[in-house]
């Protein structure tokens, strides 16, 4: 029996490039040259679309990360759990080939941003862990001189963090002050935080460093620098305060001055304005009272006013 | 590609992005009120002799979409409506198909196996493509924008 073809699915929207073929159909151009309102309607609602399917995008993106970060935190949890286990026994080399979870154990037990900041070296040796059971003795070496290290930095950071926070009352202030005196002494900032951290040389250093500078009240070039600039900056903002001041009052005399110089222009146009106004309003006054004068109306006039029936007849003469 | 060509495969590609549940119920809609009709317009400009023998049937899509063809014999040659729609719409070219003949089958080219070729399909989306677009667009705005009320 011969092969029959499926039936043929016409799509209006994904086939229309069909119709740009010239032996099928006439143009989509023609088309849409011929319906520019069906192609503004049809644009209109293609940017709908869009926007609902990226909307609908972020939506999975937002499930996606939730479920993701939900299966983070059993597998965290897990890892704990099963190498607090290990690290109870003590024996670091038999946690690193038993299980990996530990790991992040001993990074909950250092506390907060610690162990934070230091998971994604766990996840890392997490991933060495797996195949650690078909790896010679020199890798299991290996990985637990590296869990060691990971450990003994744990710890410095978290004494240095301490130690700042009881010495400065807040990490970050600490921080600051240690920049300052590593600026004033000239000693490295790692020299410094060492210090702070319980190591023994470096605290000698740092006091060594800070006995010169009280007894000698000498400063690093750095230091002198700093305090130069700092010395520079604040003269130059006094003179230019005392610049602006003497501008100020320079400003004022002049203002006062030109005021002055005002009030006399002001005192010699009012006078020069008023005089005349004064000859004009006089002139004016004259000649309403002239006009009134004129303008009134005669004794027989007013008598012709008070007997209408002797004016003259209405409309003309009438003969 | 066409710049409007390619804007439609993009919205078709977009539409794939949407929740299917949405999909489903915007295929709905649409089967109902746009490719019902376009189907309708279709078979009424199915051309003789033989176009008014392919089916077409409407199908669920976010898009309107038609399922043009039939599997089933319709002629003494064997061919059924896919055939002739093939026949009618592409003209064959060098196509071939095996057909069975009482010695047992035969292949041949199909080329020329209903004349005159008349299409009917697309002709009639062109067409149809401005009211169909009205009319699509007349069901999804409102669909989306309930839906995007009823997210917000």
């Amino acid at each position: 029996m011969a092969n029959r073809a499926r039936d043929f699915l016409a799509r209006f929207i994904s086939d229309t490039k069909r119709f740009d073929t010239d032996d099928v159909v006439r143009g989509l151009d023609d088309v849409a040259d011929t319906s520019t309102d069906a192609a503004r309607t049809v644009d209109k609602a293609f940017d709908k679309i869009s926007r609902s399917a990226a909307d609908a995008g972020h939506d999975v993106e937002a499930v996606g990360k939730e479920a993701f970060g939900e299966a983070g935190k059993e597998v965290g949890a897990e890892f704990a759990q099963n190498v607090g286990q290990g690290l109870a026994s003590g024996n670091v080399q038999t946690l690193a080939q038993d299980t990996a979870g530990g790991l992040v154990s001993a990074f909950a037990n250092l506390g907060g941003p610690v162990g934070l900041a230091l998971a994604p070296v766990a996840a890392a040796a997490a991933g060495i862990f797996a195949g650690i059971q078909a790896n010679a003795q020199k890798t299991r070496e290996a990985v637990a001189s590296m869990f060691e290290d990971i450990l003994a930095e744990a710890d410095k950071t978290q004494r240095f963090r301490t130690a700042i926070e009881s010495e400065f009352g807040d990490f970050t202030t600490g921080l600051e002050q240690i920049q300052q005196l590593a600026d004033e002494t000239g000693l490295s900032v790692q020299l410094i935080g060492d210090a702070f951290a319980g190591n023994a040389p470096a605290a000698a250093q740092l006091q060594a460093a800070l006995d010169r500078i009280e007894s000698t009240g000498t400063r690093t070039a750095k230091a002198t620098g700093a305090h130069l600039a700092a010395e520079i900056t604040t003269r130059s903002k006094a003179a230019q305060s005392a610049e602006d001041l003497e501008g100020h009052l320079k400003a004022i005399a002049g203002y006062q001055k030109q005021a002055a110089a005002d009030a006399a222009t002001q005192q010699v146009a009012t006078a020069n304005t008023v005089e005349p106004a004064k000859k004009v309003a006089a002139a004016y006054k004259e000649a309403a009272r002239q006009s009134a004068r004129i303008l009134s109306p005669s004794a027989a006039l007013k008598a012709a006013a008070a007997a209408p029936g002797r004016g003259p007849a209405p409309g003309g003469i009438r003969d | 590609m066409d710049p409007f060509a390619r804007q439609c495969s993009d919205a078709v590609r977009q539409l794939r992005r949407m929740p299917s549940e949405l999909r489903r119920e915007l295929g709905g809609h649409v089967a109902d009120q746009v490719a019902g009709p376009l189907a309708s317009s279709v078979r009424a400009h199915a051309t003789r002799p033989y176009g008014h023998r392919v089916d077409v049937r409407v199908r669920k899509g976010a898009e309107p979409v038609l399922a043009i063809g039939g599997r089933a014999k319709r002629f003494s040659g064997g061919a059924g409506g896919v055939d002739v729609f093939y026949g009618a719409e592409f003209g064959g070219g060098n196509r071939f198909t095996t057909y069975p003949t009482h010695r047992g089958s035969v292949r041949r080219r199909t080329t020329r196996q209903f004349v005159p070729a008349r299409p009917f399909v697309f002709p009639t989306f062109a067409r149809e493509f401005d009211r169909i677009s009205e009319e699509w667009s007349a069901v999804l705005d409102p669909f989306l924008d309930a839906w995007q009320a009823g997210r917000g």
